[in-house]
């Protein structure tokens, strides 16, 4: 029985781990492309948010090529969002196009309710393999992220090429790496090999973040490879939201996150749905951080992010820091994406430049003083 | 410690929750010895100005919201804009209606807003939280509070009465406070129940009933001697009877139109289904492709998306389009059965009868 799992950006690494631990056999899913969006639109509601239509035309590659079950990861905190009936619509359109299959819900990470869930169809399944799969697969997911934060610094720092060729050989050691044990090592080896590159000027150098929708921040064909531009243009930048959060894995507690949850409530009082609240989070964060710009990048008709996109300009303006706005739909043109963020890079910029050399902080510290 | 402020005003938006909650805000805050001030009708101003201020990818219902505000903006002390999270147990409302209040403030400077969460999920928590706040906000006794909340309740359940009998919003409002309501109401439903064609409006409350919004369609039917029935008529059980075989409630408006257009498909006196539903809204997406697969009868469904940019006149050639092709559909069907009743009262013509029967299998086909 083959079965088929939803795969974001180079996720499928992570998800493999696991069907390899587990013992299922899983279909690898191609990025999504023009033929797999164009089916996927062909079937999906107009109005359906722009991640439901590329997943739909990849659930139906995933049946075209002989998958049965398909796994649907539906944790909780996105509730009150299109998520929350993508399998039940995904379901309900496919039966009328004739394809028969069952949907296994995973509603948050527990491996004791995995373990279940996957019982009727693989029958030596043990809470033993679960749960080795799952820490595999989160601290590939990790792993993945941190490679790809140095990644960005080795390729602003030296070469193109060199990065590359950096990302590609721990990618490869990641995805062949499977004894947990090594997993926990790999990431003091990776950052001991990024040491040998030239460091990055963290200073001088244009900072951006890129906030919103996780699914469009971590699909690199969705938001037509925002942070590789990026990087093009010379700008570092960090990602709002990474994959771990959508699985509800949290390593540790920051008490910094304490203090930027209340100052989040000010902007928006209820988390309205998928990681509304984690985006303003995010936003206010990087602000404080010193940070030059914020990207925001959210599909069309995705209710949670227009709700934060209608509230960002108040924090932009609280915070003193641009932001740009960036809606993505199956229309949006390569060469108009990539113009608005030269465009925003140039003028963010400027303003750096002029901030360094007015005496503009030194006004603020006064008038601060006068206040007390 | 409880100095109440000499009859604050407070202003109730003529939008969204204005069209299912607005008797219970009235009793409630003039039982507090507040003044009640609603906004003028949705124009061609309150939607200039929301287009304005707000973003271009808010739908219709929230650009208008920004219009109202602004014209209570000035006129008022406190705007009333609660959070409402859930109307029942287990279902939500959509993202950016709950978090309409905080879109407003962050665009809006200086509003004096009052609000606080309106949650029946987890309705005895959050009252508590919900009745001090208030309390705190207009300096008032919360026990004071509670017992308006109270009676504003029984009030809302009356107007609630009017409407599942089949009343219209503005026909409900204007009968409740009347004694003999109940006999009005009766001679009105009387009356309405007399009229040969009935089509059926469905959509969001804040829709249908939105005059300006709608592109005055209600109105418009009933000029056209036409019983107009709303989703807003059914009740909660109604609908989750209607739905539970194909979805599992989880968005409240999104479920009424579901559930509505089900139970009305089924209802034989209804002649068609007139579908209102504005420019981008995802959680009606999904409800659309249900309401395809389970329509029953062959219900003729009429869909019309709304925005800032539709006009009355397409708005009227589509309308008539569908109202002459339920005419005609109407009297073939009659044709039909007259055809049929001749044909049985003629001796030895039982064939006859055979191809009539045919004559509507085809015409079913038809349809489909």
């Amino acid at each position: 029985m083959k079965f088929a799992i939803y795969q974001v950006g180079d996720s499928a690494i992570a998800t493999n781990a696991f069907a390899r631990k587990i013992g299922i056999e899983l279909i690898t899913l191609p990025y999504p492309n023009k033929e797999t969006i164009s089916t996927g639109i062909l079937y999906a509601p107009e109005f359906s948010c722009f991640p439901f239509k590329v997943l739909l035309g990849l659930l139906m590659y995933a049946l075209d090529n002989g998958a049965e079950v398909f796994i649907l990861l539906a944790s909780k905190t996105v509730a009150a969002c299109q998520l929350a009936d993508f399998g039940m619509a995904q379901k309900y359109i496919l039966e009328k196009t004739g394809k028969k299959f069952s949907i296994i819900t995973l509603e948050g990470i527990n491996p004791g309710n995995v373990v279940k869930k996957f019982k009727p169809y693989n029958s030596e399944i043990t809470l033993k393999k679960v749960t080795e799969g799952l820490l595999s697969a989160a601290q590939k997911l990790s792993l993945m992220e941190e490679l790809e934060t140095l990644y960005r610094q080795v390729y602003l720092s030296s070469k193109k090429k060199k990065a590359e060729l950096f990302k590609n050989k721990w990618l490869r050691t990641i995805d062949k790496t499977d004894s947990i044990v090594d997993l926990f090592m790999l990431s003091k080896k990776m950052y001991n090999d990024f040491i040998k590159y030239p460091a990055l000027d963290m200073k001088n150098i244009l900072k951006i973040a890129v906030i919103g929708d996780i699914y469009t921040i971590n699909e690199p064909f969705i938001n037509n490879n925002i942070f590789e531009r990026l990087c093009d243009l010379g700008v570092y930048s960090e990602k709002g939201i990474s994959l771990n959060a959508f699985a509800g894995i949290k390593i540790g507690i920051n008490p910094e996150d304490i203090m930027l949850n209340n100052e989040v409530k000010k902007y928006l009082r209820h988390n309205v749905g998928a990681f509304s609240q984690d985006t303003i989070k995010s936003a206010i964060n990087y602000a404080e951080k010193g940070y030059d710009g914020i990207i925001h990048i959210y599909p069309f008709s995705c209710m949670p992010e227009i709700t934060v996109r209608n509230i960002l300009p108040k924090v932009s303006s609280d915070f003193n820091i641009p932001i740009l706005y960036l809606p993505i739909d199956e229309q949006t043109g390569d060469v108009g994406f990539t113009t608005r963020i030269e465009a925003f890079v140039d003028l963010i910029n400027i303003r750096k430049s002029k901030n360094n050399f007015s005496t503009n902080n030194i006004i603020r510290i006064n008038t601060t003083k006068v206040n007390i | 410690m409880f100095n109440s402020q000499e009859n604050p005003k407070i202003g109730i938006p003529k939008t969204l929750f204005y069209y299912s909650y607005y008797p219970l805000c009235y009793k409630f805050f003039t039982d507090l010895d507040c003044e009640v001030v609603v906004s003028e009708k949705t124009n061609k101003a309150t939607i200039e100005a929301g287009v304005n201020t707000s973003s271009n990818e808010l739908c219709i219902p929230l650009k208008v919201l920004y219009g109202h505000v602004l014209y209570l903006k000035d006129r008022v002390d406190y705007i009333f804009l609660p959070y409402v999270i859930s109307s029942s147990k287990g279902t939500y409302y959509c993202p950016k209606i709950i978090g309409s209040p905080d879109i407003i403030k962050a665009n809006i400077p200086d509003l004096n807003l009052l609000s606080f969460d309106v949650d029946m999920d987890n309705f005895y928590s959050s009252i508590f939280s919900s009745l001090v706040e208030v309390a705190t906000k207009l300096s008032l006794n919360p026990v004071k509070i509670y017992t308006a909340f109270k009676d504003s309740v029984a009030y809302q359940k009356r107007f609630n009465k009017y409407i599942t009998q089949g009343l219209l919003f503005d026909e409900a409002l204007a009968l409740i406070d009347s004694k003999d309501g109940k006999k009005q109401a009766l001679n009105i439903i009387r009356s309405e129940q007399n009229k040969s064609v009935t089509i059926a409006v469905i959509g969001h409350t804040y829709i249908i009933n939105d005059a300006y919004i709608s592109f005055n369609l209600i109105k418009k039917l009933k000029e056209r001697n036409i019983r107009v029935l709303t989703s807003d008529k059914l009740t909660e059980s109604e609908i989750n009877d209607n739905i539970k075989n194909i979805v599992t409630p989880h968005w409240s408006l999104g479920s009424r139109v579901l559930g509505s257009s089900i139970y009305y498909s089924k209802d034989k006196k209804v002649d068609g289904i007139i579908y209102v539903t504005p420019f981008g809204c995802s959680s009606d997406a999904l409800i659309k492709e249900y309401m395809d697969a389970n329509i029953h009868n062959k219900k003729p469904v009429l869909t019309l998306t709304v925005d800032e940019h539709s006009s009355d006149a397409g708005m009227i050639t589509r309308i008539e389009a569908f109202l002459d092709m339920i005419e005609l559909r109407r009297n073939r069907e009659k044709d039909i059965l007259h055809h049929e009743h001749i044909s049985k009262h003629i001796p030895g013509e039982e064939v006859k009868v055979l191809e009539v029967n045919e004559m509507l299998n085809e015409l079913s086909e038809d349809d489909s």
